[in-house]
């Protein structure tokens, strides 16, 4: 795999119902001139302004600003295969899978076409149904393995959850809380959902608070190393459950003195070598319920010196 | 004009004469059946006696066919057994891999150009002592021309160097499920699901149309139909793109074309209510010949590729529980729409669970839309136990149960994937019957061989490929065997008031055979030979095709 030349694909997973579809316009509404392609097992539910689209076939909508949607049918591999070889190739490829996919199987699918890679798996639950639907007896296995295999999940609809506190400590009780992002609406900045820099930003922001309906609250931080840095070791620490990372990706000057890039996304990480004149520097995605920056920079200290 | 045909015996299936010795035929239909001297009573008549020697039935109902076997005979047959292509040559089956090799040597050669794929289909490791065909084997056919063989399962395909190189899966690394590695550290070839199968299958001849049959592949068909007996069949999971539909309409309205199709649109890739408003609009264009507008649903996997769904205790072997193709929500709102709609929805269910869930769906959308005489079916449905007959009768559903596969891989279930107790219960057809459950059985061509009688012959005697009998108390008699396949499974398809079985007014649809399957050994059945048949008073005779 070689990230730099071959296209990010996200697979986002989940239940009928729990918003994949809402998610995905989201993330088509902000793009921002981020060339998006959606892939989906139909197109039934999409809600494209009709405004947006400036051609429509069987199987593709072309819209506005270069992001495509296109419907995969029976052949999710052929269709993103396709997605790779068009002569304008989409920034990143988000992936609807049905209802009832398990996430882990199509990225194994995805590591035989050599044009994209797996950039992450996040699965979205509905918060108010979850429960039920995981004591179902025909999907509850199925759910669970989405929820497994997902490097972020989002706890959609926390807005229709009266007694969050009750819930969240039965989240708790699943395992799903470390990794668990709670949203509404299938709101999810571009950041969060695709990655670090997936949108424009100044390279040395200020510690910067995203509010989104009032439910959530992600942050983001810039840390400059000053210093040579094990990227492997610092990537396997950040993916590590107590830091509470959602994502981090940047540039660090490696102990051999060449240039890295480093992601990581839940418990998932890529490095692999840069050009040499990038900037160093690390930008980082948490929640606003597990913002220490204390334990962060501990942290951090332990694998280089680092400006902040 | 009317013409009366007279027969060694007529077997009518209706109980009012179930045996007579002519047929009187008018525009199509059938205007009477009795003594010459009864039907000489409609008036002038020219007597036909060509088959006063042969045995005359309803020409048979395949319930659950694809039409897909008509393109498969272009490849290289590489199955384990005999088997019949449409110009009625028997091809002999390949028992070694060594066979295998030699006869796509022997099809290597009849290729000029040296980059055209050659395609192999029906292998069936199970049968030559699991031993795995290698790259290495098809390497010895040729290195610069892409190979693929699809196994008879339709789930497992071998493919050699080339056909790797073109895919790109030609490395060392590869972490796949579906792709076993060689010692060298690269692919053996074997290709297991369709993610495996999917970059490497278009290089070899087998794409995501293939399940489509093109023009040539349905005249094919239609003659295979006609050497089993068969004058109505379903292309039991058909894409139906626009192009499909003109060319199943363009050929079965072909004077000569001899059967009746009945294609199901699968539920795949679009949401309930637009495969809802697509079947309707798809309804709208049937003819005489092609049935259009109803819906084939798939809840499962399949068994012996452990992707069935199945309740406790699961697999024998311990594999893991399989997948569901279609979400419960999915399949529970797709029939409260087809039940409004009036749209008739079979179901594939394979595994137990699978069969559960289809059955709670449609409880439920039943509480909702009640509504007389759906027939919604449930197709192949193999590991139903008796308290899910009684339901599906209470449901007031039918079953269409795959007897061939007990036959072909009965061995299999027992040893490997459910095991002795449940193998035996397995396409339970005596107990769909004693329920009171509508019941037909099937071939699934191209996965074993289009053949009512030889899919009879399996529900009658349950023998598997060892020689065994595996579940006798599951055994029909012949006579429910005959009408399993013609009412019953016309009755699958709401069409039992036009075929399966010869009454005034219905199709003149005849299976002609050269033998009286009634009188036959019960281990005979099989053997009985077809000459051909009749079809909306068409003769078609199988040996001047």
């Amino acid at each position: 795999m070689n990230v730099a030349n071959s296209i990010p694909v996200t697979i986002v997973s989940g239940y009928l119902g729990a918003g994949k579809t809402t998610l995905v316009n989201n993330a088509l509404r902000k793009a921002n001139g981020l060339k998006l392609a959606i892939l989906v097992n139909e197109f039934g539910n999409l809600a494209i302004d009709e405004d947006l689209i400036i051609s429509q076939d069987e199987n593709m909508i072309s819209l506005a600003g270069g992001c495509i949607c296109c419907s995969y049918g029976n052949d999710m591999l052929l269709s993103l295969k396709e997605l790779a070889s068009l002569d304008t190739k989409p920034d990143h490829i988000i992936l609807e899978a049905s209802g009832v996919a398990i996430p882990s199987s199509i990225e194994q699918s995805i590591s035989l076409i050599g044009d994209c890679y797996t950039e992450s798996i996040v699965s979205i639950i509905d918060s108010e149904q979850i429960q039920d639907q995981l004591s179902n007896k025909y999907v509850s296995d199925t759910i669970l393995a989405q929820i497994e295999s997902a490097d972020l999940i989002f706890a959609n609809k926390i807005d229709l959850i009266l007694d969050e506190q009750s819930f969240l400590s039965w989240v708790k009780n699943h395992y799903l809380l470390n990794k668990a992002i709670r949203v509404s609406h299938s709101e999810v900045e571009l950041d969060v959902l695709l990655g670090v820099n997936r949108q424009p930003r100044p390279i040395r922001d200020t510690t910067k608070e995203i509010k989104i309906n009032h439910t959530n609250v992600f942050w983001s931080e810039v840390f400059i190393p000053n210093d040579f840095v094990n990227p492997i070791e610092l990537s396997k620490s950040l993916t590590k459950q107590a830091i509470h990372l959602v994502r981090a990706k940047g540039h660090l000057r490696g102990v051999d003195g060449k240039m890295y890039l480093l992601q990581t996304v839940g418990h998932r990480y890529y490095v692999e070598p840069a050009d040499n004149e990038k900037k160093p520097g690390l930008v980082l995605i948490g929640t606003g319920e597990f913002k220490n920056l204390d334990v962060l920079r501990e942290n951090l200290k332990k694998y280089g010196d680092f400006d902040y | 004009m009317t013409k009366i045909y007279s027969a060694k015996k007529i077997i009518t299936m209706n109980p009012a004469r179930p045996f007579v010795t002519h047929i009187a035929v008018k525009d199509g239909k059938i205007l009477g059946t009795g003594e010459l001297d009864e039907l000489s009573r409609w008036g002038e008549y020219e007597l036909d006696n060509s088959f006063e020697g042969k045995v005359i039935m309803p020409g048979f109902v395949e319930g659950h066919a694809h039409t897909m076997e008509g393109t498969l005979w272009r490849y290289v047959y590489c199955g384990f057994f005999d088997r019949t292509d449409p110009d009625g040559k028997i091809r002999e089956g390949v028992k070694t891999i060594e066979t295998v090799v030699e006869r796509l040597v022997e099809a290597d050669k009849k290729l000029k150009d040296p980059n055209m794929p050659l395609s192999g289909w029906q292998l069936d490791p199970i049968y030559m002592n699991n031993k795995r065909v290698s790259r290495r084997d098809l390497d010895k056919v040729s290195t610069t021309r892409p190979i693929g063989i699809m196994h008879a399962s339709g789930h497992i395909m071998n493919v050699n160097s080339k056909a790797l190189e073109l895919g790109g899966l030609m490395k060392a690394g590869i972490n796949h499920p579906g792709i076993p590695l060689d010692k060298d550290g690269y692919p053996t070839g074997e290709l297991y699901g369709p993610d495996a199968m999917t970059p490497i299958g278009v290089h070899v001849g087998f794409n995501r149309s293939m399940t489509d049959s093109d023009e040539d592949g349905l005249i094919a068909f239609g003659k295979l139909c006609v050497r089993t007996g068969v004058t109505t069949v379903t292309d039991l999971a058909a894409r139906l793109t626009e192009e499909g539909v003109e060319a199943m309409l363009r050929i079965t309205s072909e004077k000569n074309y001899p059967a009746r199709i009945v294609p199901l649109k699968v539920f795949l890739a679009a949401t309930p209510k637009e495969t809802i408003e697509f079947a309707k609009s798809l309804k709208k264009k049937s003819t005489d010949r092609l049935r259009l507008g109803r819906i084939k649903a798939v809840a499962d996997g399949s068994i012996q590729g452990f992707s069935a769904r199945m309740r406790w205790p699961g697999y024998h072997n311990g594999a893991p529980n399989g997948l569901w193709y279609t979400a419960p929500d999915q399949l529970s709102e797709l029939y409260e729409l087809a039940l409004v709609a009036g749209i008739q929805v079979h179901t594939h269910t394979n595994g137990d669970e699978a069969t559960e869930m289809a059955l709670d769906m449609l409880e439920g959308a039943l509480k909702k839309y009640s509504s007389p005489d759906h027939r919604f079916t449930l197709q192949h449905c193999q590991l139903a136990d008796a308290a899910q007959f009684r339901r599906m009768k209470k449901l007031e559903m039918c079953v269409n149960l795959f007897a061939n596969h007990h036959y072909y891989w009965g061995d299999e279930h027992y040893k490997l994937t459910v095991g002795p107790d449940r193998a035996l219960r397995m396409n339970a057809c005596k107990t769909a019957l004693s329920t009171g459950v509508p019941m037909a059985i099937h071939s699934d061509a191209p996965v074993t061989p289009l053949g009512p009688l030889f899919t009879a012959w399996c529900a009658v005697n349950r023998l598997t490929a060892s020689g065994r009998t595996q579940g006798k108390q599951e055994k029909i008699t012949i006579e429910d065997a005959m009408y399993a396949i013609t009412l019953g499974a016309a009755y699958t398809l709401h069409m039992d008031d036009e075929v399966g079985s010869l009454e005034t007014g219905k199709s003149a649809d005849f299976a002609i055979l050269e033998e009286d399957p009634y009188l036959s050994d019960a281990n005979e059945l099989k053997n009985v030979k077809v000459w051909g048949t009749m079809q909306g008073g068409r003769i078609f005779d199988a040996k001047n095709l």
